[in-house]
Formats: structure tokens, sequence, C-alpha cells
């Protein structure tokens, strides 16, 4: 029994990772039995078991609208959107951080940088509101009113959000992706660098040739945990940042934030289960399909 | 040596990334951990063996009734309970009760209370409206059928709410507890009393009833008083002065239009292609345009009354305070809009509610299916009906520490604010017999007087769909998607902020893909079985 054996030589790992294996276990999946509840209408009284089955009857509601592909759209154009601008500024970003060499300096623009992660969503919705208010926001009045422009009614104008909740995003998420690129940069071997500069590499040769090919994994595997939420929208982004302005819909309403409406006016759970679902499942396929698609190009950069 | 280093690289950011997320995941455990230990402290307070229903002289078991309403948080809530608790076994051991109670604040009372019922979390009395999700939450089977519990122990309930529980049914049978209250409510305009006096402003063309005859006002403070906003927004004509003076509504977009049709007609049209929802749409962008209305209406969350108070606000569209001698036109000092703005304001009601189904199912009291003794729960229900003692606990909490009785009205103790009180809350529309209460400083003290003589008037002109009750399940999505359509525009046409000419089309395009037909027509149909059925 060559397991057996393996995992009897590596106890003290095994044990190590028990607790975490537990803890993945009760959060991720216990709660998968709960799948089912797609498919059934529940009834309080009839418990989460005798409630009646009825089939794919819950899932209609998501294609009711005729909006339903306009909001499949949104959800995996944004979120393409996101990945792209996030693995390009988070890389660069990664990489200007690991030049800076003074330790102080280095720590608090590590630590800025993650900042806006750890700050709500809905306090993000102020701070945009802060700029964006008719009447009073920043960009109204401190740079639209003396420039002499008609101000911009933001909250009613849906053109402009795409590139607003592009901006917002890409502050709020790009800082942590880069701590974790910094990450794998730092754990790169010196002597490739050394070997460079003898040889006369610029910066930038070091940057292609050597930083961005040994973090190539990295960024496959942060790649492919974002692929496969690419039908997850972030709900706190696209509700509180918009201030749940029915207007802006036509370019900021997604999955998330339809069901959250739907859910509103009919409170089913059977609904809300129906859509989780049906985001894992896309999500599943696509980490599949891209991972064989990443294999097919080079084998050893492939997650599974 | 490189090989590892490199490995080591794509290690160390896997387990960054994992511990990043399990600490994620962590918070949101914690939460509910604390959420699960909290039930199960709820559920060993409670008494586990539910008490014999039968003879009153027999001693019942002491039994906890849970109280879930929504609510703000009050810091002094415990000190009530126990007051509230000291008082029930004091004036009524026989009863051997106690209550809990379990305020939701207002933002997370959806969410939560449909976790506790799917639940099965115990709890009794339990607030619910249509707006709440009622029907959803009987559907579902969370609400136990009140029938019998109200015969053998609601007396008090049926000696001022036998006629109204109609409404409440669903497939026959009662799942919630009017409150008993004004039966309507009157929409119409308040201005700020100073600067009506000051331009000396002919309020006389409003006796007319109609939003439109506001303009003049505003116009002319548009054009003196630069720094206030004429109407205060959100406040719009196209809510409920609307509804109310237009429409009888069903569901979703499916209405019956009372304006200027024969009164013994029955069809059901579209909500929105009303010619008065597109002479009010027109009315609200004119306006906007030409600056009458502040332009962050819809913010979520904003407050008109501040404006008010800041001095910067002169009109608001809005529910009118129910006085003596409710008329459409007259002009008469708001008692409680002059508290909340702290100037003067008058109030001009410019419609009059009828007597609707809808009405008597906003603020309901139900019993949970998850209630161990649903007969003590009826009980203490039926003490908020007739004993004035506990609805004065309940709604302005314990004397000489939350208020002052100051010539038979309640007062705030001497140098507290609403803020620092303690207990302070205006949530008397939710339980129990509300012509029982005291009232306000500075209200009308003949306030519940001039309610009963107001529900007379309502009373008395009900609604063509008086006692109609829709069920929406035929049309549920259609429902939802009609509600998605409605979204992007209904916000925009009622501020004024989109152009009716060119969006009002649209939107009623989209409710026709979204299958607005269809409910019309569901609308229809059970309307008209409702009729024969009811000889209407």
């Amino acid at each position: 029994m060559p397991v057996l054996r393996q995992l009897l030589k590596h106890r003290a790992l095994v044990i190590l990772a028990i607790p975490g294996i537990i803890m993945l276990f009760i959060n991720n999946y216990l709660p998968m039995f709960g799948i089912f509840l797609a498919f059934k209408d529940l009834n309080y009284t009839k418990g989460v078991w005798g409630s009646d089955w009825v089939g794919l009857q819950n899932f209609k509601f998501l294609f009711a609208s005729n909006d339903a592909w306009m909001i499949i759209k949104h959800t995996i154009l944004y979120n393409a959107v996101f990945l792209l601008i996030n693995t390009v500024l988070a890389v660069l970003l990664a990489i200007l951080l690991n030049e800076v060499r003074r330790k102080v300096l280095s720590k608090f623009f590590q630590s800025a940088a993650i900042l806006p992660n750890f700050v709500s969503m809905v306090i993000v919705g102020y701070l945009v509101y802060g700029f964006l208010n008719p009447e009073l926001g920043f960009i109204n009045k401190s740079i639209l009113e003396p420039m002499d422009k008609e101000p911009i009614a933001w909250y009613a104008e849906p053109d402009y959000w795409p590139y607003i909740l592009t901006i917002v995003n890409t502050w709020k998420t790009v800082g942590y992706s880069a701590i974790v690129y910094l990450a794998a940069i730092i754990g790169i071997d010196q002597e490739y660098y050394e070997a460079a500069r003898i040889d006369g590499a610029s910066k930038w040769k070091q940057m292609t040739s050597i930083t961005v090919p040994l973090i190539t994994p990295v960024i496959i595997i942060l790649t492919l945990l974002a692929v496969g939420r690419i039908f997850n929208a972030d709900f706190g982004l696209f509700y509180q940042a918009t201030m749940a302005s029915g207007m802006l819909k036509e370019t900021t309403e997604v999955i998330d934030t339809y069901v959250y409406n739907a859910l509103l006016v009919t409170g089913d759970t059977g609904l809300a289960s129906s859509a989780g679902l049906l985001q894992s499942v896309v999500g599943f396929v696509l980490v599949i399909t891209v991972n064989y698609v990443v294999k097919k190009i080079s084998k050893e950069n492939a997650l599974f | 040596m490189k090989l590892v280093k490199h490995s080591s690289a794509v290690l160390m950011s896997v387990i960054l990334i994992l511990v990043l997320a399990l600490t994620g995941c962590s918070g949101n455990n914690k939460t509910n951990d604390e959420a699960s230990h909290a039930n199960a402290a709820k559920e060993t307070n409670a008494s586990s063996e539910p008490a014999a229903t039968g003879g009153d002289a027999k001693k019942l078991d002491p039994y906890e009734v849970v109280m879930v309403y929504p609510d703000a948080p009050q810091s002094d809530l415990a000190s009530v309970q126990t007051a509230m608790n000291d008082y029930l076994n004091a004036a009524y051991p026989e009863l051997s009760m106690t209550v809990k109670l379990n305020p939701i604040d207002w933002g997370a009372w959806g969410d939560k209370t449909n976790l506790m019922m799917a639940s099965n979390e115990k709890f009794d009395l339990f607030f619910t409206a249509d707006w709440l999700g009622y029907n959803q939450q009987v559907l579902k089977g969370g609400l136990l059928p009140l029938d019998d519990l109200l015969a053998e122990y609601g007396p008090d309930i049926e000696a001022v709410e036998k006629d109204f529980h109609e409404p409440a049914k669903r497939g026959g049978k009662l799942y919630g507890i009017h409150t008993h209250q004004e039966l309507g409510g009157s929409q119409g305009i308040y201005l700020d009393k100073a600067l009506v006096d000051k331009y000396s402003m002919d309020l006389s063309a409003l006796k007319s009833g109609k939003v439109e005859d506001l303009e003049l006002l505003l116009q002319t403070i548009k054009e003196n008083e630069p720094d206030v906003t004429p109407l205060v927004a959100p406040s719009f004509p196209l809510d409920a002065y609307y509804t109310s003076g237009t429409l009888d509504t069903i569901a979703s977009a499916a209405a019956i239009n009372i304006l200027d049709t024969d009164p013994s007609s029955y069809d059901v049209v579209n909500f929105y292609e009303t010619p008065r929802y597109k002479e009010l749409a027109d009315l609200m962008y004119k306006w906007f345009k030409a600056g009458y209305v502040n332009k962050d209406a819809l913010t979520p969350g904003l407050d008109a009354w501040k404006k008010i108070q800041a001095g910067k606000g002169f009109a608001l569209v809005g529910d009118m305070e129910i006085l003596a001698d409710m008329e459409i036109g007259s002009v008469s000092k708001a008692p409680n809009a002059s508290i909340k703005a702290g100037r003067e304001m008058i109030q001009i009601p410019l419609n009059i509610d009828r007597l609707q189904t809808g009405k008597m199912t906003a603020t309901m009291q139900a019993i949970s299916k998850t209630s161990k003794d649903p007969a003590r729960a009826m009980m203490l229900l039926n003490l908020f009906f007739k004993d004035q003692k506990l609805l004065t606990l309940f709604n302005f909490g314990v004397e000489g520490k939350h208020y002052a009785l100051k010539n038979g009205q309640i007062a705030l103790p001497e140098g507290k604010t609403t803020n620092d009180v303690g207990f302070y809350h205006d949530i008397m529309w939710q339980i129990g017999n509300q012509m029982l209460n005291y009232t306000r400083e500075g209200e009308d003290p003949n306030k519940y007087k001039n309610y009963e003589k107001f529900n007379e008037m309502i009373s008395s002109r009900a609604a063509r769909t008086f006692g109609f009750i829709f069920d929406p399940e035929p049309v549920k999505n259609e429902i939802i998607a009609i509600d998605n359509a409605n979204k992007a525009f209904v916000d925009g046409l009622k501020s004024g902020q989109l152009n009716p000419e060119e969006n009002l089309p649209k939107l009623l395009a989209k409710q026709k893909a979204a299958g607005v037909d269809k409910v019309i027509a569901e609308a229809q149909k059970q309307i008209d079985a409702w009729r024969a059925a009811n000889g209407k």
C-alpha cells in the first residue's frame, strides 16, 4: 500500500493538514447537500425532506425576463475585463513593489496597496457617491463646474458605468492580487538575476525573461480560480457602488443583482438555490475547460 | 535547488491564497456560530412543554412568548422587557406568561425572518404584512391558521376587528390579525409655514385636489429663495397620491382605473398606461427640468425631512396626518410634521383613500408555525387589544425612565432627547388596538377620536375591489420579469429624471415582452370569478 506508507511517512504533515481538511469539509462540502433544494418547492411545514419536487420549475424565473441574455452577457464581460486588467496591473504592481529596496517603504506600499481590499463595499459605495453625487459630488462640483461644463446625472446615465465599475473594482482588488504575486516573486532565486546582470540584461529584459515566466504558474492558478467564478458577479460592487439605481440597469445588471431583486419580490429560497447551482455548474465546466486548454498548451502549468 | 525554489514559490502562493480564503470563511463562521448559540439560548429559555389549552381556572404552565417585530435597536430593551414581565405577572398571574422581545433591525428583517422560518426557530408572535412577504409566508407554511384560536382567545380583538378579517384570509383561513388603527390614509402636501406667510401665498387653488396646482408656489420659491429646494424629494406624486387617487390596484401592473370610469366597471388595465400616469410623469419631468426638485432624490436613505429641518426645503408630497375634519384642500397645522421638521408645517390633503383590501393586510400580527403554545400567543395578542398599560410599556417604555405623562400625553423625561432616552420608537401601528394608546406631547389629544371619525369616512367609501385577493402563483415568473422591467424606468419617471415621451413607451414595450398582458388577463379572470361568486 504505497499510499498508506506515504501517509505514514509524512504523518507530521498529515496531522498538520487535518484541521484544514475538516474546515474545508464543513465549509465547502457539507453545504453541497443543499443543492437539491433547487429542485424543490420548499415548504416550512413539510420541511426540507417532505417538500414537493418541482423539477426545473425554479430555474424558469432566471429566463422569465427577456433580459436574461443581457444579464449573463454583463456578468461574463465584466468579469473577463476585471480579470484581464487585474492580472496585468497586479503583476506590474508586484514587480514594482519588489523593486522597492527600503524595508520601511516597502512595507508601507504593501499595506497601502492591500488596504482597499478591506474596505466594506457599502463604504466604497459612499466613497463613489462622494465623487458622483449629482449636486455636491467632487466631479460635478469641483471639476465640471469650474470648467463651465453641464453637471452629469451620474446615477441616471448608464453609459459611464462600465468604466466607473472597472475603476472601482481595480482599485479595490488589485492590491490583494499584487501581494500574492509578490510572494511568488520573492521566492525566485536571486542567482537568476545576478547571472542576468552579469550578462548585461536590462531591468525590462529581466522582467520579461525571468520574473514573468517564473510566476506564470501562479498567474495561471489565480486565473483559473477567477474563471471558475466568472458567472458570479461581485454583488457588493454592482449593488452598492451603483447605489442600486434602477436607471443604470442597462449596463450594470448582473446575475447576482437580478436574483437578489427577484427574491425581494418573491422571497423564495428555491429560486436562490437554483441560481446558485447554475452559477456553480457553469463555473465548474469553465474551470475544467480552461485547465484542459492550459494542459494542451503547456503541460506543466496546468492545475491538475 | 532551483527547482525547489520555483515550486516552493508556487506552494507558498497557494498557501497564502488558502489562508486568506479560510480566514474569510472563518469570519462568516463566527457570526453563524454566534447566531446558533443565541438560538440555542433561546430554545433553553423557552419552556418545553406546551400548556394545556383547556379551562381558564386551571393554572397554566409558565410559557415565554417570543415577539418578533421590526424596529431600530433600543439600548434599554432589556429593562422594558423586565417591566412588561413584572406587569404581566402582577396583572394576569393566571396566564403565567412572560414575553421575550426580539426586535430585528429593519435592514436585516427580510433575511433574518426568512432564515428563522426556514430553520424552524421557535418564536410566537410575528409582525407581517403583504409588503413583507405575507403571501409567501402563508404559502411556505410558516404561519398558523388563526380562526379557531381567535374565536376562543381573542374576544377583544373581535370587538374591534371583526369586520376586517376577510382580506387577510388565504384559502379561506385567516393567518394574520390586522392592527386596529386608521383604515386608510390621505396624501397631500406639507408646506413650510414661514415661507407661505412670507410670500402670502394663496392656497385656495389646491382645493382642486390636483398636485399640478402646486406649481405656482414652487415657482415663487424658485425665483425668490435660491437656497431652498422648492419640492423636496423623495416624495413623488407618482407614489401613493397617484395610486390611491386613480386606481384600485390588484397586483404587479394590474389595476382598475377608477378615475372617470363607470363605477360598475371592472376592466383591468395596466397601472402605467392610464392617462393620469402620463400626466404626472410629464409634470415631474417639467418640474425636474425647471429645478423645482432636488437632483439627488433617488439616493437610498435620503431623508427629505432633514432638508426641511435645515431650512433648505419648502414643500413635500406625502402621507398626511389624520386630523379632525379631513377634507381635500383644507389647510391645517400638522403637529407631528412640525415636530419632525423643527419648524411650523402646514398640510393640505389632496386625496383621501378608499377602503382597500391591501390596507387591511399592511400591518398584521401572525403566529409562527414554530410556536410551542399558539393559544398563549393569541392570549397575549388579545391583551394588546385591551390593556392600555401593556401597550404603553411596549410602545413608550417605562414611566419616569423613558417617558413622563404631561397632561395625559407622553413626553420625554426632563433633560432627555429621543437619542439618549434609551427607548423611543413609533411602532404603535404594528400591534394591538392603537386607539388605546396615549398621544405624544404636541399631538392633537383627540388624535384617536379623529381616527375613529376618519375610519367612518373611509369605511363608507369601499374600493370596487374591496375583499378581492389576487393569487399570484399562476403568473409568478411574469411578475418577477415585470418588476425587473420596471426597475429601469419607474424611479426615473417618478422623480422626473427621465423624459416620459421617450421612456414611457420603452417601459410599456419592456413590460409587454415580460408578459404584462398575461398578468392582466389573469387578474381579469380572477376578478370576474370573484364578482360572480360575490354577486358584484
